[in-house]
C-alpha cells in the first residue's frame, strides 16, 4: 500500500515535476499571470496526465517500440483537442485567455516524460497514481506562482480584490513587473532554492567550490 | 587572481576610492536627497552581505559602495524608499550574492538594480545626470585605466562604436562627454571589471557590442544621455561576455593545436 502511494505523493515534492525535473516551464511561466488561469491550465494538464497514462499503460504491450512515439503522441493530441474543445464550450471566456497554451499541452514534456518513463513499463493502477501524481505536483508549482504574481501584480485573487489598488481609492501600488515574464522566472527560481535548502538531498553538487586555500589555485 | 597584495577587495577598495569624485559632483548636483539615497543603499547592500556572511560564510565586499552610489546616480526619479529597497535587494541577492558574492557575479549587481526599477516602475521619469558628474567620472575612469582595473581595451572600443554608431545615425555627438549619465555608466557599469569580458580580444568585442547597443538604444529609445540606455546596453553586453570570452578561448586553443609549417 505504501509502494503504491509513493507513485501518488513522491512526484509532489521530492520528485516535483517541475522544481525538480525542470519539465513544462513555457506553459509554467506563460499561464500564471493570474490565478483563475493557473488552475485551469492545472486542471487541464492533470486531466490529459492521468488520461493519457491509463490509455497508454492499457495498451502498452501492443505498442510496436519502433512506432511508439508516434502512437504516444496521437493519444495525447487527442485527448489535448477534447479537453481544449470542452473549454471552448463551457468556459469560452477563459479559454481565450490561455490563448495556445492548452493546445500546447501536446509538447509539454512532462506529458510525453510520464507516457515514455512510466505508463510504458507500469500496469494501469500506479499509471493513474503517477499522472495524478505528478499533475497535482505541477499544480502546486502553478498554484503558488499564480497566487504571487496576481496577488503582487495586480491586488486581487481569482478576481476578488485583496490589497486595493490606488487607482480604484485604495493605498496598494501594483508591481507591474509581476505581470511580465521574468517575474515568473525569478519566483520559480526562488522557489527551486526554498525547496533545496530545505531538502538539501535535491542539490546538485558544486561545480566551483569557493576556497581561499592558496595551493587550490593554479599558476 | 590573487597577486601580492592584488586581491578582491584590493579592486573593490580602488574602485570605491575612483568613486569617491563621482560622490562628490553627485552631492554638488543633487544634495543632500542624493546622499540620503546613497546611505540607504549601504544599509541595505550591508544587510544582505551580512546574510550571506552568516548563512554561507561568504566574506562582504566593498563592491557594494560602488553598487550604492551608481543606483543613487543613474535613479535619480520619485523613487520611493520602499521600491530602492525592494530593489536593491533584488540586485544585490540576485545579482551578486547568490553566484558566491561580488567577484563571481555574471552581472553587475547595479545594472541589475536599475533594471528591475526601470520595468518594475515604468511610471518613474529618471533625468540624466548632469556634466559634472561626467567631468568626476572621466577622472576616475584615468585612474582606473592606469592601475589596469578597468580594460583600456573595452572602453576604447565601446566608446569608438558609440561615437561611430551615433554618428551614422546623425546624432549630435560633441555633446556625449557633458552627459553624466553615459560617461559614468560607461566607466563604471560597461567597462565593470567583474561582469565585462577577461580577454583581450574579448574585451575589444565586448566594448564594442556594449556601446553599439547603447547607441542603438540611445537612438531609437530614451534618447542618448538618458540612464536607461547605458544600463540596458551593459545588461544585455554582459550577457554575451562569457560567450566571447569562450569564443576567443576556443579560437586560440585551435591556433596553437594547428600543426606548424
Amino acid at each position: 500500500m505504501a509502494r503504491t502511494l509513493r507513485h501518488l505523493l513522491a512526484p509532489i515534492i521530492d520528485n516535483n515535476p517541475v522544481t525538480l525535473q525542470v519539465l513544462g516551464l513555457c506553459s509554467a511561466l506563460a499561464v500564471t499571470t493570474s490565478l483563475l488561469t493557473a488552475l485551469t491550465m492545472s486542471a487541464a494538464l492533470t486531466a490529459v496526465l492521468v488520461m493519457s497514462n491509463i490509455a497508454i499503460s492499457a495498451i502498452r504491450h501492443h505498442i510496436p517500440n519502433s512506432i511508439r512515439l508516434i502512437v504516444q503522441i496521437t493519444i495525447i493530441s487527442t485527448l489535448v483537442i477534447v479537453i481544449d474543445q470542452f473549454l471552448q464550450a463551457f468556459a469560452f471566456e477563459i479559454s481565450q485567455r490561455l490563448s495556445i497554451f492548452v493546445s500546447l499541452i501536446v509538447t509539454n514534456c512532462l506529458v510525453m516524460g510520464r507516457a515514455e518513463a512510466f505508463a510504458m513499463r507500469n500496469p494501469v493502477g500506479p499509471s493513474i497514481l503517477d499522472g495524478l501524481g505528478n499533475g497535482l505536483g505541477y499544480s502546486l508549482i502553478l498554484v503558488i506562482i499564480g497566487i504571487i504574481r496576481e496577488l503582487f501584480g495586480a491586488g486581487t485573487l481569482l478576481g476578488l480584490v485583496i490589497l486595493p489598488a490606488v487607482k480604484d481609492g485604495g493605498w496598494y501600488t501594483p508591481l507591474n513587473l509581476m505581470l511580465m515574464a521574468p517575474s515568473a522566472f525569478f519566483i520559480l527560481g526562488l522557489l527551486v532554492w526554498a525547496i533545496r535548502s530545505l531538502r538539501v538531498e535535491q542539490a546538485e553538487p558544486k561545480e566551483f567550490p569557493l576556497t581561499d586555500e592558496p595551493e587550490r589555485r593554479h599558476g | 587572481m590573487i597577486r601580492g597584495i592584488w586581491n578582491r577587495e584590493t579592486i573593490a577598495w580602488m574602485l570605491v576610492g575612483a568613486l569617491l569624485p563621482v560622490l562628490a559632483a553627485l552631492l554638488t548636483e543633487r544634495g543632500t536627497e542624493a546622499g540620503l539615497r546613497v546611505l540607504i543603499g549601504l544599509a541595505v547592500i550591508g544587510f544582505w552581505q551580512l546574510v550571506f556572511l552568516i548563512a554561507r560564510g561568504q566574506p562582504p565586499s566593498a563592491a557594494g559602495a560602488v553598487t550604492a552610489v551608481a543606483v543613487a546616480v543613474l535613479a535619480p526619479g520619485e523613487v520611493a524608499v520602499w521600491q530602492l529597497a525592494l530593489a536593491l535587494s533584488f540586485g544585490t541577492v540576485i545579482g551578486e550574492l547568490v553566484f558566491g558574492g561580488w567577484g563571481r557575479n555574471v552581472l553587475n549587481g547595479a545594472v541589475v538594480t536599475l533594471a528591475f526599477l526601470y520595468f518594475g516602475f515604468p511610471e518613474i521619469q529618471h533625468a540624466p545626470a548632469g556634466s559634472m558628474i561626467a567631468l568626476a567620472s572621466g577622472l576616475s575612469a584615468i585612474l582606473l585605466v592606469a592601475t589596469g582595473i578597468v580594460s583600456w581595451r573595452a572602453l576604447t572600443g565601446a566608446v569608438l562604436v558609440l561615437l561611430a554608431v551615433a554618428a551614422s545615425f546623425g546624432a549630435e555627438i560633441a555633446g556625449f562627454a557633458f552627459g553624466g549619465s553615459l560617461v559614468f555608466g560607461l566607466v563604471f557599469l560597461a567597462c565593470d571589471p567583474v561582469a565585462s569580458a577577461a580577454t583581450n580580444p574579448g574585451r575589444w568585442v565586448y566594448g564594442g557590442l556594449t556601446g553599439g547597443l547603447a547607441a542603438l538604444f540611445g537612438w531609437a529609445g530614451d534618447g542618448f544621455g538618458a540612464p536607461q540606455t547605458i544600463v540596458f546596453a551593459t545588461l544585455l553586453g554582459s550577457l554575451f561576455a562569457p560567450l566571447i570570452d569562450h569564443a576567443v578561448i576556443a579560437i586560440g586553443t585551435r591556433q596553437r593545436r594547428r600543426p606548424h609549417g
